[in-house]
């Protein structure tokens, strides 16, 4: 327990904390803990504030200043040392320089995880915070960027009635799950079924709550705008799990082009099981957050 | 030794050889020392020889302490051994000049000792873990009881012939060849960096002082150097005054004799085994439990061949069993403090006792020579030093403990005071442009019960969600200074702002006035929450109301969901139970959580159902935890059925060990416990464990059922061999394909199984053990560092009992894989197994996944005899099951084994 003297700087770091765009729906609950490792940092005006390709072990949440990439870039700075580069597990993908005087709190990258694994909502949170971020900028893209298609390796062409070891193992060649615990595959196996479209079948329409993800193992889809033109998709793609994460309706229709054939799995599991299977949680997170820093950087190796 | 590298096997035999040499030459010196002075001066004199021992060790420690810091340690080794043959043999030359050669020659050996035998064990901590350590000691240390057996027996065998002033010569060359044996190890290795801390000092004296433990060591050095002076005396006066002096020689030479040949079989037979199974300080009790025993019994009968005896055991016990013990008790002092204090807890230690105990006996030889008196101090001495030892364990390990915990970071564990400042700093993000900081204000001001200090004029915040959420928290502090800003709320155009404040100011006061004015509000939100108001002031009847509310609901849109069970949980009323029960059927999750608050308000055993369904629904569950314990006992029967029942949500269910976790603590312990053992699925089995360490952490006196435990210990131990014996199988077996992605998937899952359940079987320990933190055991195990795992494995083996001990080392440990199924044998039978007889097994398998990626391993490699066992499997299995049975029947019947149904 902090001492007497401390508790003003626990409390103001847990509401400074709050109005980090990760952490804003947290409660003081699950952010006292991460409040209570977090130490205040000054950077005056160019001074270098994180190396390039240093390993980021660190949470930062910048309360006044801006920072800027010792070339000059700006876009996706703030975002690698808010977080974005820990949780996805790189390096940072440039120099962050300090462009003018910087004050910020940062909250070492164990006790971040650590409190991930014990706090359920903060895991939420997070994850619903960077989903959110991430579809705002492959929204901004435009064109066929902005959907998030995740591909699948291997053949394209497949069909018959999937069992589960057939499910496991094409969950397991979607992008990023190839490190996942076997336990948690059969798990994500299990809340899979497998599902065909005939052509001109709506997977999902504008509007509607994401409650199924889906992998297009053959055939192909289109996503239908009203404001632009429609995005062909597949086959040997996973969709649809980015507006669940991020809390929002489809933005789009989603209907088949041809006969498809594939996998849906039920949403409203996906929290349950990272909450049963941290290291495949800490994977989802990684995706999100090195994706998200792909799109503000194209040119950073993240 | 098998599990060292070649170097540091060699640097063992090495260790090994020098040692006996050292010793040997030692073991020379001595016989020929006591000899030649007792066979001149009495033994009366031999109190003061203590005393100038003591006083010569301080003045080498002194003369040590530049050399250390100056040189490398193993060329001042070599140079020591050379200086101490020259002067050993100098020694044979003027031996029978005079009496003052002989208290000389008596100080010599002991000054020697404390130069080389120091300096050498010194050298050998620098290159070992503790573990190691454990592991080699034992074998080092007998090179010093082999070393004294050879000189011994050189001795024994010269003295009939030749006079004893000839083994000083023998000796001479046992030290030269020792510095041979350095030479030759030093030779073409760069010195290790000699630091300033690794030098003997004084100041040390302050860090011993600092710390319990040192302390604890350097009393302990110090109690066993008074009963081995005390023994010593005891034995040469009994000797002297017992046997003529021409058989001075042959006496010290068969004691000698006898320390060393059964120093040498219990170093070999006995201390390892001794340190791996008693552990390092029980193991250490046993030279002070003899001194007891044997000073007991010299005080009763007396007798000189009671004293050799006594002198024999102290011989073969202090140089091997203590000695190694000693040794690896430093072993998790921090390198640097040990470096500096151990040399000063030798020599401190042995010559303050070595002086104590000279006094002792000057004081008592002053009064009149009283042996028996002597005997029974030594017994009353060792008895202190076993207490000690005693109380050294609970240091020992708290050593370890901090190693593991090193870098941990700190946990907040309840929420710190509110102080004038940091409450100064809540009212001033009242006024933050940010919502969020302002939310959190408010959040922490209510959870401090300061919600009379929020400003009644946040109301007029233009954010609507910090409105609402005042609102709700003004309501439950049934604050009143709020009235004026309420009514004019009620006119705002958001419904819900306007229903919040009609929530808020009904429960104010009971006037009905403004809840009938509500009911004609053209929001249905605000109708709804002005009908209950009514209902619960009495002024409805609760059917009307409900009849109407239901109508309102007709269409079920979430903010008129939400504003009846709201205005339900604001002012309940159980005729509105039935109402809740269809508003817990929304598919909306802030509904079901605002239902399940309004539930908590009306506690009733009908809710339980639709309580538990909510248990699945994440934001919910929260809420319908705290209904569920207000319902209380009944709640938690329901529960335990509940958790037996298969047909009820997976989700649900496996909500439902956290939410048991909340009721009265002994009851959902014995709940918890009775379910751990039937539970199938092994996420709910975790979850088990994981509520129960949770229970433990918040009630400490909770009693948990040993046996239980035990039998779930022994069972996971089991469930862990098992899978690591298939796993073994799987990989190592002829007639398999490693690059088949059944195959790869198969042997990711028995891994991964076989990790969890050694995570389960720490957390087992963890509630048998509540004292100790396996968590940071169990990650010392995983850690990279040899020290951290070496400290975890000092843990476990001091808490654990052995046979579950040694099992959980095999199964997390890289011995080959015989030595790790031995080592499990009281959990699991290892037969070896063939491919066929592997998948067999597995298709026999308790877990449906396992059973399914073996029926499908078995068709990928075309294995054409499990046909039938598949065919036969199909008739019966379970729907997953059969699915994949049928598409390996298909394979198998289609393909190739080479051909693979689903290539990654």
């Amino acid at each position: 327990m902090p001492a007497r003297q401390d508790t003003s700087k626990l409390l103001d770091s847990i509401l400074h904390l709050r109005t980090s765009p990760l952490l804003s729906k947290l409660t003081s609950t699950s952010l006292a803990p991460l409040a209570y490792h977090a130490q205040e940092v000054r950077f005056a005006a160019g001074d270098v504030v994180a190396h390039q390709s240093e390993i980021s072990n660190q949470f930062w949440h910048i309360l006044s200043g801006t920072v800027r990439a010792s070339t000059g870039e700006t876009r996706g700075v703030r975002e690698a040392l808010e977080g974005f580069a820990l949780l996805a597990g790189i390096g940072m993908p440039f120099e962050a320089v300090a462009d003018t005087e910087v004050r910020a709190l940062v909250i070492p990258g164990d006790a971040m995880f650590e409190a991930l694994e014990d706090d359920s909502n903060l895991l939420h949170q997070l994850t619903h915070g960077l989903a959110a971020r991430l579809l705002m900028e492959r929204e901004n893209l435009k064109g066929d960027q902005s959907l998030l298609a995740m591909p699948i390796g291997g053949s394209k062409d497949e069909h018959g009635n999937f069992d589960l070891v057939q499910r496991m193992l094409l969950i397991q060649r979607a992008q990023d799950l190839r490190r996942t615990a076997a336990t948690a595959l059969a798990d994500a196996a299990r809340n899979t079924i497998p599902f065909r479209a005939p052509k001109g079948e709506f997977l999902w329409r504008r509007g509607e709550n994401a409650l199924h993800g889906y992998m297009i193992v053959s055939g192909t889809v289109s996503a239908l705008y009203a404001d632009r033109s429609p995005i062909r998709l597949g086959p040997g793609i996973a969709l649809g799990v980015l507006d669940f994460l991020a809390g929002v309706p489809r933005r789009n229709d989603l209907v088949s082009n041809e006969d498809v054939f594939g996998l849906k799995s039920q949403l409203s599991r996906f929290f349950e099981a990272l909450e049963d299977h941290f290291e495949m949680a800490t994977a989802v997170l990684s995706t999100l957050a090195r994706e998200t820093l792909k799109v503000l950087c194209p040119s950073c190796r993240a | 030794m098998s599990a060292l590298s070649l170097i540091k096997r060699r640097e063992v035999l090495t260790a090994f050889a020098l040692l006996a040499t050292l010793i040997a030459g030692h073991t020379l010196l001595e016989t020929a020392r006591d000899a030649l002075f007792l066979a001149k001066i009495p033994a009366t004199k031999l109190p003061w020889m203590y005393l100038s021992i003591a006083a010569l060790a301080f003045f080498t420690s002194q003369l040590r302490m530049p050399a250390l810091q100056r040189f490398d340690r193993r060329k001042l080794l070599a140079v020591g051994l050379v200086f101490g043959a020259a002067l050993t043999a100098a020694f044979w030359f003027v031996a029978e000049s005079g009496d003052w050669v002989l208290y000389a020659l008596y100080l010599w050996p002991a000054f020697f000792s404390s130069l080389a035998v120091v300096t050498f064990w010194l050298t050998l901590d620098e290159n070992f873990t503790v573990t190691e350590a454990k592991r080699v000691y034992g074998f080092v240390g007998a090179g010093s009881t082999t070393g004294a057996a050879v000189g011994a027996a050189i001795a024994r065998g010269l003295v009939e012939m030749y006079p004893a002033r000839n083994l000083l010569l023998i000796g001479a060359g046992f030290f030269l060849a020792s510095a041979l044996v350095v030479s030759l190890a030093t030779k073409g290795k760069s010195p290790p960096s000699t630091k300033a801390s690794e030098a003997l000092s004084w100041k040390a004296m302050r860090q011993i002082d600092a710390a319990p433990y040192l302390r604890r060591l350097l009393l302990l050095s110090l109690l066993v150097s008074v009963c081995a002076t005390l023994v010593d005396y005891l034995f040469k006066s009994w000797v002297s005054r017992s046997v003529p002096p021409a058989q001075f020689a042959s006496v010290f030479a068969s004691v000698s004799f006898l320390q060393a040949v059964a120093g040498f079989v219990v170093q070999i037979v006995g201390v390892s085994l001794l340190m791996r199974t008693a552990g390092v300080t029980r193991a250490l009790l046993v030279l002070p439990l003899a001194f007891v025993a044997g000073g007991a019994a010299l005080a009763a009968a007396g007798g000189m061949l009671l004293a050799i005896a006594l002198k024999a055991v102290d011989g073969i016990l202090r140089f091997s069993v203590h000695r190694t013990g000693n040794e690896l008790l430093f072993l998790p002092v921090d390198e640097a403090i040990r470096q500096r204090v151990k040399p000063l807890v030798d020599v401190v230690g042995q010559r303050v006792g070595q002086t104590v105990a000279a006094i002792g006996v000057l004081a008592l030889g002053a009064v009149s020579f009283a042996p028996r008196i002597l005997a029974g101090a030594l017994a009353v001495v060792a008895l202190g030093s076993v207490c000690l030892v005693i109380g050294l364990q609970g240091g020992y390990l708290d050593l370890f403990r901090q190693i593991l915990r090193r870098g941990r970071l700190p946990v907040l564990t309840e929420r710190p005071h509110l102080d004038l400042g940091a409450l100064e700093t809540l009212l001033k993000a009242l006024n933050s442009s940010d919502d969020g900081e302002v939310l959190t204000a408010l959040e922490l001001l209510v959870a401090y019960r300061r919600t009379h200090l929020i400003p009644a004029l946040i109301l007029f915040h233009p954010s609507r969600e910090i409105v609402l959420r005042t609102l709700e928290y003004f309501a439950e502090a049934e604050r009143k200074d709020d009235i004026a800003i309420l009514d004019r709320l009620r006119q705002h155009p958001d419904p819900e702002i306007r229903a919040a404040a009609l929530r808020a100011r009904s429960a104010q006061t009971q006037e009905d006035k403004d809840l009938r004015a509500g009911l004609n509000d053209q929001s249905p939100i605000v109708r709804a929450t002005a009908l209950v108001g009514l209902t619960a002031n009495g002024k409805l009847k609760a059917e009307d109301a409900s009849k109407q509310l239901i109508e309102l609901l007709a269409e079920p849109e979430e903010p008129k969901q939400l504003a009846v069970a709201a205005a339900i949980r604001r002012q309940p009323q159980p005729q509105f139970a039935n109402l809740l029960l269809v508003l817990a059927s929304s598919n909306s999750a802030a509904v079901k959580m605002e239902v399940g608050h309004a539930m908590r308000q009306m506690p009733s055993t009908s809710f339980l159902p639709a309580l538990i369904e909510m248990l699945a629904v994440r934001p919910a569950r929260s809420a319908a935890r705290d209904a569920l314990l207000a319902i209380g006992d009944p709640a938690r029967e329901y529960l335990e059925n509940a958790l037996q029942d298969s047909t009820i949500h997976r989700s649900a269910r496996r909500a439902i060990p956290a939410t048991l976790a909340l009721f009265p603590p002994q009851a959902a312990a014995d709940s918890l416990l009775r379910h751990l053992c039937n539970e199938k699925e092994g996420v709910v089995r975790y979850r088990i464990l994981r509520s129960l360490r949770h229970l433990q952490e918040r009630h400490p006196n909770l009693q948990l059922d040993r046996e239980a435990l035990q039998q779930m210990t022994g069972y996971t131990l089991t469930i862990a061999f098992r899978n690591l014996h298939w796993r073994l199988t799987l990989e190592e077996c002829e007639g398999t394909e490693p690059s088949l992605p059944g195959h790869q998937l198969l042997r990711a899952l028995l891994r991964d199984k076989e990790t969890l359940a050694i995570d389960r079987v720490f957390r087992l320990f963890h509630l048998q053990h509540p004292r100790e933190d396996f968590d940071w055991i169990s990650r010392g195990f995983r850690s990279d560092s040899a020290m951290l795992r070496s400290s975890a494995e000092e843990l476990l083996e001091s808490v654990v009992q052995p046979a579950e001990r040694d099992a959980l080392l095999a199964l997390i440990g890289q011995s080959d894989s015989d030595d790790r199924f031995r080592a499990g044998l009281a959990y699991y039978a290892f037969h070896p197994l063939t491919l066929e007889q592997l998948l067999d097994q597995l298709l026999q398998a308790s877990s449906g996944t396992v059973r399914c990626l073996a029926a499908y391993h078995a068709a990928e490699l075309g294995l054409q005899q499990f046909r039938p066992k598949l065919e036969a499997i199909r008739a019966d299995a379970p729907p997953e099951l059969a699915e994949v049975v049928d598409h390996a029947l298909l394979m198998l019947s289609t393909r190739s084994p080479t051909e693979t149904a689903y290539a990654g």
